[in-house]
């Protein structure tokens, strides 16, 4: 079948492979792929190219990045299960345990048994701002935001605050402002995880 | 170098628990190609702290788009990656866009000097598209295109012969 040949050697499945085709071409590769077998191999066999490529490069992300695209998931589902997204309390020095009492008292909003380092849950989720309740065993790696204004206000345990090389430490009812481009490290002090409200803001 | 990834039985398997939508599953993919991804978006976005925030973005993506996988067509990594390269071009133009300027650092050396490294390197870790490869090279769109596609094919048989 020469003409299939001819196919898997004209270039298109290299550039479809590297996302440089047109849609036209994209859905015609992705038609002869489902169609023929010897496509579909030769589209395998770029694509492990570009894995081991990638494989011989990568890189370990931060460990706070999964629980948070899970706990986006997580959020995603249960709007889509029907639940009528509420915005609470913007926080801010004066907030108090109390004003989130309503998210507090969650029954799905508790931590889960096979709790690992860190799991948070989202209570409302807008492009100006995010809110959620945070659990932390250990703390969180030095981190700098330079788009979002970050807001903690600890709701069980503690912890210690690291910027500019000050130590600030916080206990329940406190909040914690962190300015942009400062780095900081969060450090838990109790033996418990430290639960806390955390909100991020568009700055 | 022994370079790991997961056998097809395990990828077939975890592609079935996430059109299930099994979270757990998800979990377990995020652990396997996060590494692999984020090495490219680096790349792409020249700046740490927005290749996190492009990660995350991707991986949300990729599981709200989860049903158009087709699993006939591709393997799950070039599915991943075809999108996370989406996410990390628009939101590094975004942030280009925001700060007023010109983003990406000049044009560093590349892994080797070899022009087929080059090409491969401005299309698959920069993301360079088509057209601004072609403005590199001084040439036409079309010229630049078989040039990668060239690049592409003789790095198959370098990697996989």
């Amino acid at each position: 079948m020469t003409s299939l040949k001819d196919y898997i050697a004209s270039g298109k499945l290299e550039a479809y492979v590297l996302g440089i085709c047109s849609e036209e071409d994209s859905r015609e590769v992705a038609e002869m792929a489902e169609a023929y077998d010897d496509v579909r191999k030769a589209i395998d066999e770029l694509t492990d190219v570009l894995e081991q490529y990638g494989r011989a490069h990568a890189v370990t992300p931060d460990p706070t990045i999964r629980p948070f695209v899970m706990a986006t998931i997580d959020y995603m589902e249960r709007l889509a299960d029907g639940e009528v997204p509420v915005a609470p309390p913007e926080l801010h020095q004066g907030s108090r345990i109390s004003d989130y009492n309503e998210w507090i008292m969650r029954p799905d909003m508790e931590l889960p048994a096979d709790f690992n380092d860190f799991y948070a849950k989202i209570i409302s989720a807008t492009p100006e701002r995010t809110t959620a309740i945070a659990w932390l065993r250990y703390g969180a790696p030095e981190e700098v935001h330079s788009r979002e204004l970050e807001k903690l206000l600890i709701l069980e345990g503690s912890c210690n605050v690291i910027m500019d090389d000050t130590v600030h430490a916080f206990n329940p009812g406190n909040v914690i402002e962190i300015p942009l481009h400062v780095p900081h490290t969060i450090i838990v002090t109790s033996s418990l995880p430290c639960k806390v409200i955390l909100e991020r803001k568009a700055a | 170098m022994t370079i790991i990834s997961p056998g097809p039985d395990t990828e077939k398997s975890m592609v079935a628990l996430l059109h299930k939508g099994d979270q757990a599953a998800f979990c377990k993919i995020y652990d396997e190609y996060a590494p692999p991804l984020l090495a490219i978006i680096r790349h792409i976005a020249g700046d740490d702290t927005l290749a996190d925030e492009i990660l995350r973005n991707a991986f949300v993506r990729i599981w709200a788009e989860r049903p158009a996988y087709n699993p006939a067509v591709e393997r799950l990594f070039n599915w991943m990656l075809r999108l996370a390269r989406t996410v990390a071009q628009t939101m590094t133009a975004q942030a280009a866009a925001g700060k007023g300027a010109e983003r990406h650092t000049p044009l560093q050396e590349p892994i080797t000097d070899e022009e087929n490294q080059m090409l491969l390197y401005l299309v698959f870790f920069r993301g360079y598209n088509i057209e601004r490869v072609a403005t590199e090279l001084n040439t036409t769109p079309e010229l630049a295109k078989i040039k990668v596609i060239n690049a592409m094919k003789q790095l198959k048989g370098k990697w996989v012969a």
